[in-house]
């Protein structure tokens, strides 16, 4: 395993994302909510906050989330159509090496927006003389950060036998209802027995928990940062969930065989 | 043109597409201040789709008042388990217990209750919940409860709730009279545009409330025989009503009853409870005696 080919891979990667402009038209797009939140007058009160942090958040969740799915499914079909993956392999570069520098590539990136994401929201909220507990601050992006490396793997990992918009669409759905879905299975399972119930448990344990990773209420509600032990015990989850996402990844593409004008 | 090509494929117009809309939408309600929510006359199809959407996210922007209110933690839901590893982390990660923000911190639920009031001007329990939280000691901006209660009452000028509500916030502020005048209408009214998810009962208690409040500013006239009324009114309505009957008793045989009306009013017009939160150490058992409930 060669990381200064992981690494120019990645680098790659970044200058293609700096080309397209997409993190750009969504931090307009953040700031342009923003504002418009700012801008409410709510009974003429002054120095409320928690609503805009709260909305910002989950929004920088929500492009943060969509940037991740789609950069990580365009990839691989996008060398795959424009016929650039010939010269890539032809290279002394290892299928594995090019799965990992994409996936370090699309997740850097994904994270670097997030970061640019949340000073938008920190400036913001220090606008309102409000702000965030610094070490909650860093456990939230970190822990942010783990859960876009497994919804960048997941992408990738589809789009290794998939087209672009196939893979983006089902890492959409699976990562969405993994969000909205998952977290209310013991709430559901109250009331079911049997296939139904087995079914829901299986689903409850495959499925990435993408709720552990959100930080977003204690960061507006509650100054007390998280256990570092728990903390760190979440990202070796991330970090193990990636890794398993990216054998799949390995296994589904290191016996590929490519044709002219193919996938994208 | 070709900048456009380059800078993305159509997917991004799309998504670009879908926020624009989202905020055109929402500037509108804020601009315009219309009802969005299923209103009377239109009733196109689209209408009605927009309007289920709208009172959807005002209903959102309820929960998220409710979750605010609470400091973050969302209201406990009984589970088939919740010891898996998911669960446990998810504790220490979120906000959880039971806890609600104090003093001044409380005007955040403000800004969710105003999203909700604007997004469905005719769901009065957001006007109504925004004007409790605004009069009280905490915030203390009567004014702007009374701006909220007379925007409910433009949107929704049938509505006995908002005359309640008015009424409510004029005996905060001992205006005796236009507090009598808001009673008044609220019991002409009544049960015209009530809550949705009110039953009978609650619009029971609603009149009662708004009888022994009439009842008491009656007294303190010197209108007896109106008190009276109101109270046997009360008994009618709720017949296991002690309080009300011994004092019913007394006015009925001349006498004068051991608390003065003014005394009660003290108590009837500063009720203490907490509209966002269902937690059973706030909760009033069922009283016997109105003057012991929410302002009734």
């Amino acid at each position: 395993m060669n990381i200064s080919v992981i690494l120019t891979i990645a680098a790659v990667v970044w200058l293609e994302m700096l080309r397209r402009k997409d993190i750009y038209v969504l931090l307009i797009l953040l700031a342009t909510l923003l504002f418009a939140l700012l801008s409410f007058d709510i009974f003429n009160l002054h120095g409320i906050a928690a609503y805009v942090k709260d909305v910002g958040l989950s929004f920088s969740w929500l492009f943060a989330w969509i940037l991740a799915v789609v950069m990580g499914a365009r990839q691989l079909p996008t060398e795959e159509k424009q016929g650039t993956i010939y010269t890539l392999l032809a290279k002394p570069i290892s299928r594995a090496e090019l799965l990992i520098g994409k996936w370090l590539g699309a997740w850097s990136i994904t994270v670097a927006a997030t970061l640019c994401f949340y000073s938008l929201i920190i400036a913001v909220a220090l606008f309102r003389n409000s702000g965030f507990s610094p070490p909650l601050l860093l456990q939230a992006v970190l822990l942010h950060a783990s859960a876009l490396s497994v919804v960048c793997s997941l992408a990738l990992a589809f789009s290794t036998r998939m087209t672009t918009d196939a893979a983006s669409a089902i890492c959409f759905v699976i990562t969405g209802s993994a969000m909205v879905f998952l977290p209310r299975i013991p709430d559901l399972m109250r009331d079911l027995d049997g296939a139904h119930s087995a079914l829901m448990t299986f689903l409850y344990c495959a499925m990435p928990h993408f709720e552990v990773f959100d930080l977003r209420q204690r960061l507006v509600y509650d100054a007390t940062p998280a256990r570092w032990s728990i903390v760190g015990m979440i990202i070796a989850y991330a970090a193990l969930m990636t890794g398993a996402v990216m054998i799949l990844a390995w296994l589904g593409y290191r016996n590929k065989k490519f044709v002219r004008g193919g996938a994208a | 043109m070709k900048k456009w090509h380059s800078f993305s494929d159509k997917r991004w117009l799309w998504i670009f597409g879908v926020c624009l809309w989202g905020m055109a939408t929402i500037l509108y309600s804020v601009l315009a201040s219309q009802p969005l929510a299923s209103g009377a006359g239109d009733n196109s199809v689209a209408s009605r789709v927009m309007g289920k959407c709208v009172t959807a996210f005002a209903e959102t922007a309820f929960d998220r008042a409710e979750l605010a209110f609470h400091s973050g933690r969302p209201q406990y839901r009984e589970k088939a388990f919740s010891n898996d590893l998911f669960q446990v982390w998810h504790r220490e990660i979120a906000p959880t217990g039971h806890a609600h923000l104090e003093g001044g911190q409380t005007k955040e639920v403000l800004a969710w209750l105003r999203f909700a009031s604007l997004l469905d001007p005719h769901s009065v329990k957001y006007h109504l919940i925004a004007a409790f939280w605004l009069q009280g000691k905490d915030i203390g901006r009567p004014d702007e409860a009374r701006r909220v209660l007379l925007e409910a009452r433009a949107k929704n000028p049938e509505s006995y709730v908002v005359y309640m509500g008015l009424g409510r916030l004029y005996a905060k502020t001992d205006d005796k009279l236009l507090a009598h005048r808001c009673y008044d209408r609220a019991l002409v009214l009544w049960p015209r545009g009530k809550a949705p998810d009110d039953d009978q009962f609650q619009t029971n208690l609603d009149k009662r409330e708004l009888l022994s409040r009439r009842a008491i500013l009656r007294e303190i006239e010197g209108d007896t025989a109106g008190a009276i009324s109101d109270m046997k009114s009360i008994v009618e309505l709720f017949p296991a009503s002690p309080l009300i009957r011994a004092r019913l008793l007394l006015l009925e045989t001349g006498q004068k009853p051991q608390d003065s009306p003014a005394q009660r009013w003290g108590v009837l017009r500063n009720p203490e409870y907490h509209p966002l939160c269902e937690d059973a150490s706030h909760e009033h058992d069922e009283p016997d005696d109105p003057h012991e409930h929410d302002g009734g």
